[in-house]
Parts: structure tokens; C-alpha cells; sequence
């Protein structure tokens, strides 16, 4: 097998071996860990099919941003795990060990999915070329390509797509927004409790 | 050389273990890494398309971009939402979220 392919098989065994991790495993960190590690090999890939500049994008956004937003809420959230035992150290795949009915129908499910999914798919046709380990000697065009089409032809869903940027960051500040009243602390409340009783 | 078909049943077997995510998890953090895994499936197959049926044109890799986009709105927004649920009800879990359940 040539070098560039045992790379794409490399990449597609991390890939797959990180996604099962990241729906299996109960502790949320740990998840979003290996998350982020299948987001690199999707990276990896992105920048092996000849899209550099989706494959870097998907590094900066997925693999920095998201991952880092999504560790920020875990840990304000105080959720551990996933299936809610707190305090006692569960184990490693303590959510495979609970093995209740609906995991299963949802196992048959996603099994099944990806049976009809993979009989479709194993039939197209068509070889894609493995990365090459040359360094480039010509500029890479690809990003002007990109950019040509992004500001020409896609100019109107780009614009759309700011807004649609703007819209959620306006709504994700309104949501997240706390009242303007100071709250009551826990302590305050018991000191009022405390006071009304006679 | 490698068929197109194996990056398609890559993509396919990451949204799968999205949806298996999708159906068991409890905590609304973790719906959201599974839908995360199906928003990267699906950019894989755009890629992969985009490099077979065009290898000089970019095309397909602007539908990967978008998705990019809207996926990170959708983030944004639902981290939010998750924030604020936790501050009004204290879990994440969508078990215990039933107030507006009929």
C-alpha cells in the first residue's frame, strides 16, 4: 500500500476510533477531548482531499473555538458525566455498563442506519488521489479559487450568512443575558426566610 | 488511490455514532457534541464530492464553509440556551427539563 494511502486509513481509524469515544464515554471532558481529536482528523482530511483552507478553518472553529466554548460550559454547567453520577468515580464506560433497553434500540438503530447508508455508498464509483509528499512548488490556487467564488458567484448567501452570524450573536447575548436586578445570594435568602418566621 | 466510497462510509459511520449520541445521551451538553459529529460527516461528503466530481473547482468547499457557518451560529445560540436553563432549573439534563411538557 503506497504511503499516501496507509495515511487516509491512518487518519479514518482515528476518526472512527474517537467518535465512538466521544458518544460512549460518560465523563463529559473526556468526551469533548476526544472530540476535538476527531475534529483534527477531520481536519487532516479536509487538508488531504485538496481543501486547505477548509481544513485549517476546521482546526480554528472547530477544534479551538468550539471545543474550548464547549469546555467553558461543562465545567459552569457542573456536569461531570453524562449519565449524572456524581461524587463516586464511575467507570471508564460506565455508560455502556448500565446496558438498558432503549441503548439497544438505539444501537439497532444507528446499526441499521448506517447498513443502508453503507449499501448505497460502497457502490459508487470513482478513486480519489492520495496526498503527495511533494512540497509545492507552484503558489497554491485553491484559496484564490475559493475566494474568487465566495465573493462572486456565493456573494449573496455570503452576506446572508453574516447576518445569519450577527442574528445569533445578538440572540446568544439576549438569551444569556442575566437581569439587570441583583439576585438575592443563598445566604440572603435564609437571613429573609429566617426574619419573616415569627 | 483510494475509492471515493471510503470516505463515504467514514463520513457514514461517524453520523451513525452521532445518532446512536443523539438517542442515548441525557445531558444536553452531550446531544450537542453528537450533533457536532453529524455537521462534520456531512462536510465530509461535500469535500469528498467537491474533489471528485470537480478537482479544479472549489464549489463544493464553499457549501462545506457555509455549513461551518451556520453550524457555529447554531452553537452559539444553544450554548446559550443551555446556559440559561441551567441558571433557571439548575440541570442540563433534557430528562429533568419537562415544564413545557403538554
Amino acid at each position: 500500500m503506497p504511503l499516501g494511502d496507509a495515511v487516509f486509513y491512518g487518519i479514518a481509524f482515528l476518526a472512527v476510533v474517537s467518535s465512538i469515544l466521544v458518544v460512549t464515554l460518560d465523563q463529559l471532558f473526556h468526551s469533548a477531548v476526544f472530540l476535538a481529536l476527531a475534529f483534527l482528523a477531520f481536519g487532516m482530511l479536509y487538508i488531504q482531499l485538496g481543501a486547505n483552507l477548509v481544513g485549517v478553518i476546521q482546526v480554528l472553529i472547530y477544534a479551538g473555538a468550539v471545543t474550548m466554548l464547549l469546555m467553558f460550559v461543562i465545567m459552569l454547567t457542573k456536569s461531570q458525566t453524562d449519565s449524572g453520577s456524581l461524587g463516586q468515580r464511575a467507570g471508564l464506560f460506565a455508560s455502556l455498563q448500565d446496558f438498558a433497553w432503549h441503548k439497544g434500540i438505539a444501537l439497532l438503530i444507528a446499526v441499521a442506519l448506517l447498513g443502508i447508508m453503507l449499501g448505497v455508498f460502497l457502490g459508487v464509483p470513482g478513486t480519489l488521489p492520495a496526498a503527495t509528499w511533494r512540497l509545492a512548488v507552484q503558489p497554491d490556487t485553491s484559496v484564490l479559487k475559493l475566494a474568487d467564488l465566495l465573493l462572486g458567484q456565493f456573494v449573496a448567501p455570503f452576506e446572508m450568512a453574516s447576518v445569519l452570524l450577527l442574528a445569533a450573536l445578538i440572540g446568544a447575548v439576549v438569551l444569556a443575558r442575566t437581569d439587570d436586578a441583583p439576585k438575592e445570594t443563598p445566604a440572603e435568602e435564609a437571613a429573609r426566610k429566617a426574619e419573616a418566621r415569627p | 488511490m483510494i475509492p471515493l466510497s471510503h470516505y463515504l462510509a467514514l463520513s457514514a459511520f461517524v453520523f451513525c455514532a452521532g445518532v446512536y449520541g443523539l438517542l442515548t445521551r441525557k445531558s444536553a451538553l452531550s446531544l450537542y457534541i453528537s450533533i457536532e459529529l453529524l455537521f462534520n460527516a456531512a462536510n465530509l461528503n461535500f469535500i469528498a464530492f467537491s474533489r471528485h466530481i470537480a478537482p479544479g473547482n472549489p464549489a463544493g468547499q464553499v457549501f462545506a464553509l457555509f455549513t461551518i457557518a451556520i453550524s457555529a451560529a447554531e452553537f452559539g445560540v444553544g450554548i446559550a440556551i443551555i446556559l440559561l436553563l441551567f441558571r433557571q432549573l439548575r440541570t442540563v439534563r433534557v430528562s429533568e427539563v419537562a415544564a413545557m411538557k403538554g
